[in-house]
């Protein structure tokens, strides 16, 4: 059986899709290693403005990757901030349930996940078979967020993807006090125009990161393995200071941010047998 | 449900209207006084009139109302009525007769302790103070019997509530809570009326959540987002009862507990009786009413599988009651969410949190039916 | 400040030891022998050494909004994680008493510490003082009340309060509040003695230690040093070419790199709101009734028709040119009418002030915009 999971995101869509290898008798878990779901491909575009297109458009990549057609897909869940908008979606999930069942079977012993997306964080405590415990949530305020990374970087004039590893690279962090992310770009301002070194600022930009994640994620008990998820994921200056701020180590898994739309599919496979 | 249920304009009551902001205001004093005592919900628009008068960390609740005076959407009142309860009502208080001086304020100093024998005096005072505020605006007097026979109006509104309030599992909770919120703001024996003829119908009627709909109980101020509702009837929840300040234990409370009435009883003390025996809000003391046992007892009593706090940002009692109830939920191990509301509830942020927890709580029964 | 602290530490061992709020009746708890520690000047110790952040996220991560009062979550951090608070926290309280009249804040945070030291609470309720003079019901329950606090003492400390030891001890408090007066009064030379930022450290007395002999001694000496200095012709503020009112709590974190671009410029505050607050009077005379009114009629919980007279009054006694308001996010009875005070005193025929609202908190600095705060600050400078 083949299921897909299409996550439409505020700044990204992502999908999944996810091949089932058992018969109907069996009972689907991670558990099992012979029956553990495969994970057949993957893709990932900006999201744009057409949130239905782009969800047609990465399912397309997706199962162009896998070699498998629409038609084989037996089951498709959509989750994401645009999950209404994914067309021909049997069912919608909210992100929060999706990640943590992604990051479930993407690292069995997680116990907390932390989301850090373009527009939103947040903080999920994980049970068994990937269930969702309890979670915490930041949407309201950039500071914490992709979009917080994007901005400094603009008011920088320095490339998103030679962020993180400029923080990482610095002999020193500036202090970043404010919590809104526009008192805090002007903060980055006065601590340009003080000669303070670029990469320090980067690298304060980033602690500043992990410290608001870090504030909001303690708001559930955080247990191992803390497992990081979402686009922001890639950028290794954030992993290191937001390890360093839990006091916990974290593991970053290769498709972090594929965790929700992979969880949509797990979850497609799982309900179609109820 | 027949539309015109909840219109305010066909309620035949064609007299004036005091607004309130504030739970602890005595209503019934003022219906006694002639006045269909009606809450000012907050409405959506720009803030820029209350801005002006007001700093930007006041709640949506306060500010809204202030607006809607500024634009002139109250003109249609008498008059106000706030009692003495949070911070930023006491501040709107302060500065209303210098803003809104073409509506009338009716401050009521509703004592801070419950418990206490010198409040009941104190109390006892302030309400005849009121009255007399009253008498002076409307120019006749409040008799005894009008006040004997507002508060049977209320005790009788009181007892449909407890039945509204019963057949929650079987509303949806858009509808509960849109009967709740016109209880609010029309007259009570017309609520009354309305109320027992839905229950009729209802009887035969059905429909409302599935029967495996997960069950909720609510915690907050005021009942603010009509969005919050419909988030919790889209994700298939029922919410059971709540902890609302002018909800369940503001319009449903059990009236064997106050003094009965007769002819014989004293109304201004029957009065004082009704506002000292609730439940206490977040801003209200009595050393042998806690509200986190209260709420585990509901819990428990409706079989709630889930608690979900609706605060409105600014706000402080219920800021610190979140802290203390959710502490009690954890050791109690039920799952609870916190909602902050303000002015600009985003639709879709509420409706992710929601549908979350919910999801969150029809797995969790998933998996203790497994066991 | 540290030393006091370790002092009630040490003697908590042999007295009781009660928090209270800062518009507590203390003078009862003076008069009984017992300790006194007031949880919002901890707060603002916390804010003035930096160390409020840190605790407010321990409060935050515990489930208490951010949005809340800044002093109680500092305190509530330093309560559940002394080892990370000032001085190690503060010494467990064998009681807990909370007054009204300064806030709703105060009934929240102390139910929160009952509960979590299980000690016993005592509520004094003093409702808002919609008139001057008071109404007499008002008067006659916080009277009653206390009457019933003086009784609820002896039963959970078994000692008893003796009129004459009460008597005396109101008689300190008069005369410190005497003294505090005399001293806040000299704003009024010129060039003024005094600015509000040496003020917001030397008050600490007036709170904390009100009742006591310690209180009047120290206020005795500062106001003869200010004598001195009047005497010779200093300001506090040298070349004085502006006189400011301030209004509101002070903002802890940044006591005097706020107010340095103001003495700069020749700017001293002559005069505040926050300390003149502590310019009650109690008649000695009939104890209870005096201090129910003392205590009713404070600054923050009168009517604002009040409020606005004596702004006003100080205002023109202190022959004031322009006034900075600090809305506090932190202190809505505070900050909640400042902008009709604003509007009142700007178009107010006979004083016509420049004033500036600077939206900022007392103690929790992530809510400080430095460079906005800045640039307002030297744009009103120009203005005056």
């Amino acid at each position: 059986m083949v299921t897909a999971g299409v996550d439409v995101g505020a700044i990204t869509a992502k999908a999944a899709i996810i091949r089932f290898h058992h018969s109907r008798n069996s009972t689907l878990t991670n558990d099992t290693p012979d029956v553990r779901p495969q994970l057949l491909a993957t893709a990932v575009i900006q999201a744009g403005y057409n949130r239905s297109q782009a969800a047609r458009q990465v399912l397309d990549h997706a199962l162009a990757q896998a070699g498998v057609n629409r038609e084989e897909v037996v089951r498709l869940v959509g989750t994401g901030y645009g999950r209404v908008q994914v067309p021909g979606a049997d069912r919608t999930v909210t992100e929060i349930t999706c990640h943590a069942r992604g990051a479930y079977y993407l690292c069995p012993d997680v116990h907390t996940v932390i989301d850090i997306g373009g527009q939103d964080s947040k903080g999920i405590s994980v049970g068994k078979g990937g269930k969702v415990l309890d979670f915490v949530m930041n949407d309201k305020c950039a500071a914490g967020t992709g979009r917080f990374l994007e901005v400094m970087a603009h008011a920088l004039e320095v490339d998103l993807t030679d962020f993180g590893t400029m923080a990482l690279s610095a002999p020193g962090r500036a202090k970043i006090s404010s919590t809104c992310t526009v008192f805090a770009e002007s903060e980055v301002v006065t601590h340009v125009a003080k000669g303070v070194p670029k990469d320090e600022i980067i690298a304060g930009i980033h602690e500043a990161i992990a410290a608001r994640v870090t504030t909001m994620v303690s708001r559930i008990a955080i247990r191992e393995a803390v497992v990081l998820t979402g686009g922001v994921a890639r950028n290794a200056g954030i992993a290191q200071m937001l390890e360093e701020k839990l006091g916990h180590p974290l593991i970053v898994p290769m498709y972090a941010q594929l965790a929700g739309a992979i969880g949509a599919a797990l979850i497609a496979g799982e309900t179609a047998w109820r | 449900m027949a539309t015109d249920d909840f219109d305010i304009a066909t309620t035949g009551h064609s007299g004036p209207r005091i607004g309130f902001l504030t739970a602890y205001v005595p209503e019934e004093l003022f219906h006694a006084a002639g006045f269909t005592p009606v809450f000012i919900f907050p409405a959506p628009g720009d803030q820029g009139y209350a801005r002006a008068h007001l700093p930007s960390f006041v709640c949506w609740v306060v500010t809204s109302a202030l607006n809607q005076a500024l634009s002139g959407q109250l003109d249609h009142l008498a008059g106000i009525a706030i009692a003495k309860t949070c911070d930023a009502t006491q501040g709107l208080a302060d500065v209303w007769p210098q803003c809104v001086p073409h509506i009338p304020l009716f401050h009521f100093g509703m004592p801070l302790r419950l418990e206490s024998p010198a409040a009941r005096i104190y109390l006892t005072t302030e309400l005849k103070s009121l009255r007399q505020r009253l008498e002076a605006l409307i120019g006749y007097a409040i008799t005894d019997d009008d006040l004997r026979a507002s508060l049977s109006h209320y005790d009788q509104h009181r007892l449909w509530m407890h039945r509204l309030y019963a057949e929650a599992a079987h509303l949806s909770p858009s509808d509960l809570y849109r009967w709740v919120q016109a209880a609010n703001r029309m007259a009570k024996p017309t609520h009354s009326a309305r109320v027992q003829a839905f229950l009729v119908r209802r009887e035969s009627a059905g429909g409302g959540p599935a029967a495996d709909a997960p069950r909720i109980i609510l915690v907050g101020p005021v009942l603010g987002d009509a969005v919050l509702f419909e988030a919790l009837a889209e994700a298939g929840a029922c919410v059971v009862g709540d902890m609302f300040d002018l909800g369940e234990d503001y319009l449903a409370a059990d009236t064997n507990a106050h003094q009965p009435l007769d002819e014989e009883s004293d109304p201004w003390d029957a009065l004082a009786a009704r506002l000292l025996a609730r439940l206490p809000t977040p801003t209200k003391y009595h050393p042998r009413r806690s509200r986190a046992d209260h709420l585990l007892k509901r819990v428990a009593e409706r079989a709630a599988e889930g608690v979900i706090f609706a605060r409105q940002k600014f706000c402080e009692p219920h800021g610190f009651d979140y802290a203390a109830l959710s502490r009690t939920l954890k050791q109690a191990h039920i799952p609870y969410l916190l909602i902050e509301l303000e002015q600009a509830s985003q639709a879709g942020q509420l409706r992710t949190r929601i549908e979350a927890f919910v999801e969150l709580l029809a797995e969790r029964r998933q998996q203790s039916d497994e066991v | 400040m540290g030393r006091y602290y370790l002092q009630r530490k040490v003697m908590a061992r042999l007295k009781p030891l009660a928090y209270v709020t800062s518009g507590a009746p203390v003078e009862i708890l003076e008069a009984m022998g017992v300790l006194t520690l007031y949880p919002e000047n901890y707060g603002a110790l916390c804010g003035a050494r930096g160390a409020s952040v840190p605790l407010c996220e321990v409060a935050e991560a515990a489930g208490y909004p951010a949005d809340l009062c800044s002093y109680a979550r500092s305190h509530i951090g330093a309560v559940l994680e002394p080892t990370q608070a000032p001085l190690n926290g503060m010494p467990r309280p064998d009681l807990l008493v909370c007054c009204s009249n300064i806030c709703g804040t105060v009934l929240k945070w102390y139910e929160t510490l009952a509960d979590h030291y299980d000690v016993p609470l005592f509520i004094l309720d003093t409702p808002f003082q919609r008139t001057t003079p008071p109404e007499t019901h008002i008067v006659d329950y916080v009277a009653d009340q206390m009457h019933e606090f003086v009784a609820w003492l002896e039963t959970h400390t078994g000692r008893s309060l003796h009129p004459d030891r009460l008597r005396a001890v109101l008689t300190y408090s008069q005369e410190a509040i005497g003294l505090w007066q005399e001293i806040l009064e000299m704003g009024q030379r010129h060039p003024s003695p005094i600015n509000a930022p040496d003020l917001f450290i030397a008050m600490a007395p007036i709170v904390a230690l009100r009742g006591t002999r310690k209180a009047v001694d120290c206020y005795r000496r500062l106001k003869a040093e200010l004598e001195e200095r009047v005497t010779q012709g200093i300001g506090a503020v040298p070349h004085e070419r502006h006189r400011l009112l301030w209004d509101n709590i002070a903002i802890w974190y940044r006591l005097y790199r706020f107010f340095r671009p103001f003495m700069d410029a020749g700017a001293c505050f002559v005069a505040d709101t926050y300390t003149h607050a502590w310019t009650m009077s109690l008649n000695a005379d009939d104890p209870f009734v005096g201090m129910a009114r003392a205590y009713t009629g404070v600054f923050i919980n009168i009517g604002l028709p009040d409020r606005l007279a004596i702004i006003a009054d100080l205002a023109r006694r202190f022959a004031v040119d322009g006034v900075v308001m600090h809305a506090n996010r932190s202190c809505k009875p505070f900050s909640i009418t400042q902008s009709e005070v604003r509007n009142w005193l700007h178009y107010e025929q006979e004083l016509e002030l420049p004033v500036m609202i600077l939206e900022a908190d007392m103690c929790d600095v992530r809510l400080y915009n430095e460079g906005a705060i800045q640039e307002r600050v030297a744009a009103f400078l120009e203005m005056l």
